[in-house]
């Protein structure tokens, strides 16, 4: 494989090393989400700290190796974040995917993300966008519920 | 490959143009066929020549639209066997023709009445049942399938029974490849009074189909599984039958007189072709069909046999790999699907894909069948076309064998 490979040995390990795997007990969020055009389905778990950061997030997964890799890269990632630092994060890997020279200089200054520049061979496949963002618009809807800013998260569609 | 293969893979442009940069292995022939050199040039010399609304207009450019359209459906009605012209209507697609009949026989429904469905069924023929059930109150049920994706025949008596009223079901699976008893299907539905509608989608690319002989009342198709365009299908009726439906579309060109306070509707088929028609994509489809006619389609189809008896043996033959559907050659489409042990098919086909080799992975529009496989994450499919190779199969399995030494 060369080095654009989707499937970098980075992103296998880190969805082997399957970070956050399992549903939380008592979280303080949940939301589900859904990939329309394959079916995959992600179960976010939130729980809060006291000083409103993320204390942990747990995920049931039922998705793609690239989609499993994002949400163990996420889940260790969040504890200790804020709440917009997940949408910050999801809106400077969007920026990742979606440029045309192919650069992941958005993840600058994000050290608890660094691990997503591996996915940048992405950017090609369109289709495969989901698979990384999926994760993370279930985890932002979770903690839209875990600090009370909206409380229907369940089936949203991304 | 023979020189007969090579002559008509060189009748489709795709092929020569290598898109990606790479030769292309078109696996992927149940969601889209490829079109050849003939229908695209029937379709561009119709708009060059002749394109112009038809039924309505009195210049010799709609009246040779006119001719080309009715040409078209009398073309449709010979490759179907129908009893006349008049039982075909042209709809934007298989899934428009199975939602006109859904919509329009739910009309004549009462809630209690019983619809049979299958488990094998696409989202297109299942989708229009439920919502039409739920909207008339009427039970959904479901023929079983056995363990090798067929449908089980001995619960066809179980299921339809004397409350069903309608029976949907698939020609040939999109996802096993199975092909149905459709007589058999049919003889049940008629036997407690129900009418029966067959959808074709799949089966139509994979040999000749006979309306009259099948016995069903209803048959749907859609132009671009079968070497035509998209956003053209059919739907064949019965006269009889259809004549009992009201158009659950209205609009112009289906009307004959139109009051403050009422309507009348033309005659069939024109009363369920509300608004314009798909003029250039049925010129296409017509197009389709000679160029079928003109090739010697039974060597083709026992060539696609041999290849699906390869790609068989090769999927068999690969570790970790489950085929999903019927593992040998009998009453099958070369249409094969199979799920690998502990790998996501989009990752695979993804991989597949970078090799020029176009197949298609996840649910195929058909999650109550997966779920009833116990497939969370779906399958791959193979599907081939008469225009495939040994080439195709061996860039297919060698690159399967290459995508999970990636992914493992």
């Amino acid at each position: 494989m060369t080095e654009q490979s989707l499937y970098q040995e980075q992103v296998k390990a880190l969805a082997h090393a399957a970070h956050g795997a399992g549903r939380l007990s008592g979280p303080d969020g949940h939301a589900v989400q859904d990939n329309p055009l394959c079916g995959d389905r992600v179960d976010i778990d939130i729980k809060m700290a006291s000083d409103g950061t993320i204390a942990a997030l747990g995920h049931d997964i039922r998705g793609c190796l690239l989609c499993q890799a994002s949400a163990s890269g996420l889940a260790a990632a969040a504890p200790g974040l804020r709440p917009q630092q997940i949408t910050e994060a999801r809106q400077a890997i969007e920026r990742m995917l979606h440029a045309v020279d192919a650069t992941s200089d958005s993840l600058d200054g994000m050290p608890a993300f660094a691990a997503f520049t591996a996915f940048l061979p992405v950017h090609r496949s369109k289709s495969r966008h989901a698979c990384i963002l999926l994760p993370f618009l279930a985890t932002e809807k979770a903690l839209e519920m875990a600090t009370g800013t909206n409380s229907t998260k369940e089936d949203a569609t991304c | 490959m023979s020189l007969e293969l090579a002559a008509l893979r060189r009748q489709f442009p795709i092929f020569a143009n290598h898109p990606g940069g790479k030769p292309l292995h078109y696996l992927d022939n149940a969601a889209m066929a490829q079109v050849p050199r003939a229908v695209i040039d029937a379709m561009a010399a119709h708009d060059s020549t002749s394109r112009a609304n038809v039924h309505r207009g009195l210049h010799p450019l709609a009246e040779r639209a006119d001719g080309a359209y009715d040409a078209a459906r009398a073309k449709v009605a010979r490759f179907l066997n129908a009893a006349d012209p008049s039982e075909i209507v042209f709809t934007a697609g298989c899934t428009a023709s199975i939602n006109l009949v859904a919509q329009a026989t739910g009309a004549t429904l009462s809630p209690g009445d019983e619809v049979v469905v299958s488990r094998l069924e696409h989202h297109s023929n299942l989708i229009p049942w439920l919502m039409m059930a739920k909207a008339r109150g009427c039970h959904l049920r479901y023929l079983p399938v056995t363990d090798d994706g067929r449908l089980d025949e001995s619960r066809f008596g179980d299921v339809i029974g004397p409350r069903c009223r309608f029976v949907a079901v698939t020609h040939a699976s999109n996802v096993t490849g199975a092909v149905s008893p459709v007589r058999k299907l049919a003889e049940a539905a008629h036997a407690v009074g129900a009418a029966i509608l067959v959808d074709g989608a799949q089966a139509i690319a994979h040999g000749s189909v006979d309306v009259q002989k099948l016995g069903v009342d209803f048959y749907c198709f859609s132009g671009h599984k079968m070497f035509g365009p998209t956003g053209i299908g059919v739907l064949w009726g019965r006269r009889n039958l259809l004549a009992l439906l009201t158009p659950p579309v209205t609009g112009g060109g289906m009307v004959g007189q139109v009051t403050d306070d009422d309507v009348t509707f033309l005659d069939l088929p024109y009363r369920f072709e509300a608004g314009t028609p798909p003029v250039t994509q049925a010129v296409g489809l017509a197009a389709a069909l000679t160029w079928l006619g003109d090739i010697d389609r039974p060597a083709f189809s026992a060539e696609e046999r041999r290849l699906t008896d390869r790609l068989l043996d090769g999927l068999s033959a690969t570790a970790g790999v489950a085929i999903v559907g019927p593992k040998d050659l009998e009453r099958r489409l070369p249409v094969v699907s199979f799920a690998v042990r502990r790998l996501h098919p989009h990752d695979i086909c993804q991989i597949l894909g970078e090799r020029g080799v176009a197949v298609r992975g996840g649910m195929l529009c058909a999650q109550p069948l997966m779920t009833s496989l116990g497939l969370a994450a779906g399958v791959v499919r193979t599907s081939l076309a008469l225009y495939n190779d040994d080439g195709d199969v061996d860039a297919f399995l060698i690159g399967l064998t290459e995508a999970i030494k990636v992914l493992t």
